[in-house]
């Protein structure tokens, strides 16, 4: 419908323009033509044009508003700046370190003014992105629109054919470089309507295609290796032409599902903010096609620890260094390996785990943090926190969940959500690998337990009586997790007085040369109830001569049970 | 009904992990997602999605923006599932 095609490039799209009746985007509502975005864009570069200030900050989450806001500042000859997400914490954190000198939010659109727009230079029109640098510091990421001009060059040459003329349907955010540059710059610049709308669910995403028909559509790992759960992919269409997908690697076993389904492997892109794309692959499930092809005009090397050494276009032919893992191969192709540093992919989105360690720390009586990435069901972070007296106590007084609820609160100020981590502990000190050092095997340690239907409590602090080799203390933490508290509501969960033996028999065995046959039980008292989330000390004797095991459970206000367990002559070996 | 509900806050506990959160803590009418509430983030939103489809052959795939809504609180999944859902057996 849009007849032939022309790929302009964007420092001078305003100034050659397109037909006036060209759908650039549709809003929801309706298409948007090019005579009035050019009208918008027109006069709110007019108005920036008059302001002073030169560094803008696009603050909004409307992506209509944000299309119009980026290149009415470019060509105003302003820096555009796009937040790493619009949660207050990070917008006041930009603030304070001078990021930006106003918000798009606050500009007023002028009613009258310039004529026409004249093409820019577009090697000194900047746009700042940010993304989580393994400092700990959010880090800038100054980009000149020549840079974007010469990935979207890239990827027109790479796919521009086979997309032709579609629409770009989209489920991810347009707020980072991969959707800025698949859902917005690509699109414009090679003269492809682009949906406005963020498709949030299945339905809608199917709704979209529908009423767009040819579309290609770009997603992420996070939706895709979800979708074929929650609607039957057959019953798509049209299906889109083109499945994109970024941010991280998607699972094999995916990929090969939407190829059986739809026909077509989704083509993944891998890359970074720093430097943009830098090699796709489709895993159609063949062997090898799970292996990175580096795009055209990018150069892939190994470096002698193993990381990825990066020539690209995008950053001045200078070789990169980057912290990603890889195999190259003979052919030129490389399997990726996973990071070198301590940034982790949670869900696509990228965190840098000192940052998060350093921000826990500013939290009132947190002493010491350790944040680990914990994989299962699904990836998340697990978070070790070292709490100084005052905040035991609040643990004690206040519970778990209080105690963690604030935590969360605290830290989506500045997260997203899928970042704040979902398991939490409390350790007496973070637990050091055998060269004394903070590691995440050691770490991992203390979530071993973490899935629900365990059976075992979690060790905080084991203190030996250095006089007695046959006494200790351990302390533990009661989570609500725990199996036995399944299915009950809050008023029943107990711990079965059944349970308090079998783990002080079970700690037993583990710290002393325990050995015999249950024989019998004797002066057992259970004085007062065991509930979730509380922290208890359990003191463990063993005398050999007698073959009895004294165990009690307390805390510093009570005892919750003690008793004796005698065990008889060795059970045949 | 009062089981129904009582089914399905055992089903976000389960299906999602949440470790420090059991049935009996969630109200029925606590937000289900962002601030002041039980506090689920986008992935379990997805997650859920999967295990009620899972569990009650609902049909989220309607197309209907009402999504959003259906999934703010407990109560207003028991009445999704009442309208949408067919119980099959675990």
């Amino acid at each position: 419908m849009s007849g032939v095609r022309k790929t302009i490039p964007l420092h001078s799209l305003f100034a050659q323009g397109r037909p006036d009746d060209f759908a650039v985007f549709h809003d929801g509502a309706r298409l948007i033509k090019w005579r009035e975005f050019y009208q918008r864009v027109l006069r709110a570069s007019d108005a920036y044009a008059r302001r002073a200030e030169s560094s803008w900050l696009l603050d909004g989450d409307d992506f209509p508003q944000f299309a119009v806001d980026v290149f009415a500042l470019l060509y105003a000859g302003k820096r555009a700046i796009v937040p790493p997400n619009t949660l207050p914490g990070t917008l006041r954190a930009l603030s304070e370190s001078g990021a930006f000198e106003a918000r798009c939010s606050e500009a007023t659109p002028a009613a009258h003014g310039a004529q026409r727009l004249e093409a820019i230079d577009p090697e000194a029109a900047f746009i700042d992105l940010y993304t989580s640098g393994s400092t700990g510091e959010p880090k800038r990421i100054p980009k000149t629109l020549a840079q974007f001009e010469t990935e979207v060059s890239v990827l027109e040459s790479q796919w521009g054919a086979e997309a032709g003329a579609a629409s770009v349907v989209s489920t991810s955010p347009h707020q980072h470089i991969y959707g800025l540059l698949f859902r917005l710059f690509w699109p414009l610049s090679a003269g492809r309507t682009f949906d406005a709308v963020m498709c949030s669910h299945p339905g809608m995403l199917k709704e979209r295609l529908f009423a767009f028909q040819d579309a290609v559509l770009v997603s992420s790992p996070a939706q895709l290796s979800r979708l074929p759960e929650l609607v039957d992919l057959s019953a798509f269409a049209p299906t889109p032409k083109m499945i994109f997908s970024s941010g991280g690697p998607l699972p094999g076993a995916v990929a090969a599902l939407f190829y059986a389904r739809w026909g077509r492997a989704p083509l993944e892109v891998f890359g970074s903010t720093e430097t943009g794309g830098i090699a796709w692959r489709a895993q159609t499930g063949e062997s090898g096609s799970e292996c990175w092809t580096p795009f055209g005009g990018i150069d892939v090397e190994q470096s002698e620890s193993g990381a990825l050494v990066l020539t690209s276009p995008y950053l001045g032919m200078r070789p990169h260094e980057m912290e990603d893992r890889i195999a190259l191969l003979p052919d030129g192709r490389f399997r990726s390996l996973g990071r070198l540093d301590r940034v982790a992919k949670i869900e696509e989105k990228r965190v840098s785990l000192p940052e998060m360690e350093n921000r826990l720390c500013e939290y009132p009586h947190v002493v010491e943090a350790a944040v680990v990435p914990l994989s299962g069901r699904r990836k998340s972070l697990g978070a070790a926190l070292v709490l100084d007296a005052e905040g035991r106590r609040r643990l004690a007084s206040e519970g778990r969940r209080a105690v963690i609820d604030s935590l969360r609160r605290y830290l989506a100020e500045n997260y997203e959500d899928v970042l704040i981590p979902r398991y939490w502990r409390f350790p007496e000190s973070i637990p050091l690998n055998e060269r004394g050092k903070i590691s995440d095997e050691a770490l991992l340690g203390l979530f071993e337990n973490r899935d629900a239907g365990a059976f075992l409590p979690v060790v905080v602090k084991e203190v030996r009586d250095e006089g007695t080799r046959d006494a200790i203390v351990l302390e533990i933490d009661v989570r609500r997790v725990l199996a036995y508290f399944a299915g009950h509501f809050p008023e029943m969960a107990i711990l079965p007085g059944v349970v308090q033996v079998d783990w002080a028999v079970r700690y037993a065995k583990k710290y002393f040369s325990v050995s015999g046959k249950f024989a019998s039980l004797e002066n057992v008292k259970f004085l007062a109830l065991v509930v979730p989330d509380i922290r208890l000390r359990l003191t463990l004797t063993w005398d050999e001569a007698s073959k009895a095991l004294d165990f009690a459970y307390a805390d510093a206000r009570k005892r919750y049970s003690s008793g004796r367990v005698v065990f008889g002559e060795s059970a045949p070996a | 009904m009062e089981s129904l509900k009582n089914e399905i806050k055992k089903l976000i506990v389960d299906s999602l992990g949440l470790e420090d959160l059991s049935p009996g803590d969630i109200g029925d009418d606590v937000p289900l997602f962002g601030d002041g509430g039980i506090g689920l983030d986008s992935i379990d939103a997805l997650e859920l999605g999967v295990a009620l489809r899972k569990k009650y052959h609902l049909s989220i795939d309607s197309g209907d923006s009402g999504a959003r809504e259906h999934f703010a609180s407990v109560n207003n999944l028991v009445k999704f599932v009442q309208i949408r859902g067919q119980k099959t057996e675990d």
